[in-house]
């Protein structure tokens, strides 16, 4: 079996939405440090709750901020 | 939000009467020492302590009789720490789950070190007697019970603070 790890997209959903972090963040309701290390792919999951609020904002579905990539 | 409020509510009070034991307790068994002249009668208690006992002997069973208030001492420390954190809303903590452990293996202490003491103690203070009144006394008392349960159960709680800090760190990293 391939090891597949999950790259966070969510700075090109910003990009393309012409939105700053600290909008997101005060939208959703997170510190920024904490979307930060989203962003960053630093943190070990994210809540369905989370990613509903960043869906709902950024008009984008889930798949639109996460991809699996095989690992090279 | 109420619950952690009301642990640091109740963890202050506990702090402050923790801190008060700690104070009281070494001004009294100094109070004691300075006190109660050292002789075989004031050390006779359920057992008759030999009247030709030597004053190192007699010296020496007040020593061991002063580890209790020492381990005592040093659970009630662990004790303050623990309040300590609690007040600062640090709760499922590793700290705070080591230091419940911590206190745990203290009551266990009150319990395996008079156990072990007291027969050491008897044959210190009769050892002076002739050979056939000299004695060793081994005994299970209710307060020795009590603090090898107790503590044996604060353990207990401690490894499970200890599991429940794993998952709140983890929690934490969760986003």
């Amino acid at each position: 079996m391939k090891e597949v790890e999950i790259i966070v997209r969510l700075d090109v959903m910003l990009a393309l939405r012409k939105m700053k972090s600290r909008d997101l963040a005060q939208a959703i309701g997170i510190t920024e440090q904490n979307l930060s290390l989203l962003k960053s792919g630093k943190v070990k999951g994210i809540r369905f709750e989370t990613l509903a609020k960043i869906c709902a904002v950024l008009e984008c579905q889930p798949g639109d901020l996460l991809e699996a990539a095989v690992k090279t | 939000m109420s619950r952690i409020h009301n642990v640091s509510k109740l963890a202050g009070i506990l702090r402050g009467v923790t801190i008060a034991a700690m104070i009281v307790l070494p001004i009294t068994i100094t109070g004691g020492l300075l006190t109660t002249p050292l002789l075989p009668e004031a050390l006779s208690g359920d057992f008759t302590v030999s009247p030709d006992a030597t004053r190192g002997q007699l010296i020496a069973a007040v020593i061991l009789n002063l580890s209790n208030p020492l381990i005592l001492l040093w659970t009630l420390n662990e004790m303050r720490k623990l309040f300590g954190s609690y007040v600062k809303g640090e709760i499922l903590t590793d700290h705070c789950a080591r230091l419940i452990q911590r206190i745990g293996k203290g009551f266990l202490a009150l319990a395996i070190v008079p156990f072990i003491l007291r027969p050491i103690q008897v044959v210190l203070l009769t050892m002076a007697n002739p050979p056939g009144e000299r004695s060793i006394s081994i005994g299970l008392s209710s307060e020795m019970l009590f603090f090898a349960l107790s503590g044996g159960l604060i353990i207990v709680i401690g490894w499970a603070m200890q599991a429940a800090s794993d998952v709140a760190s983890e929690n934490r990293s969760f986003v």
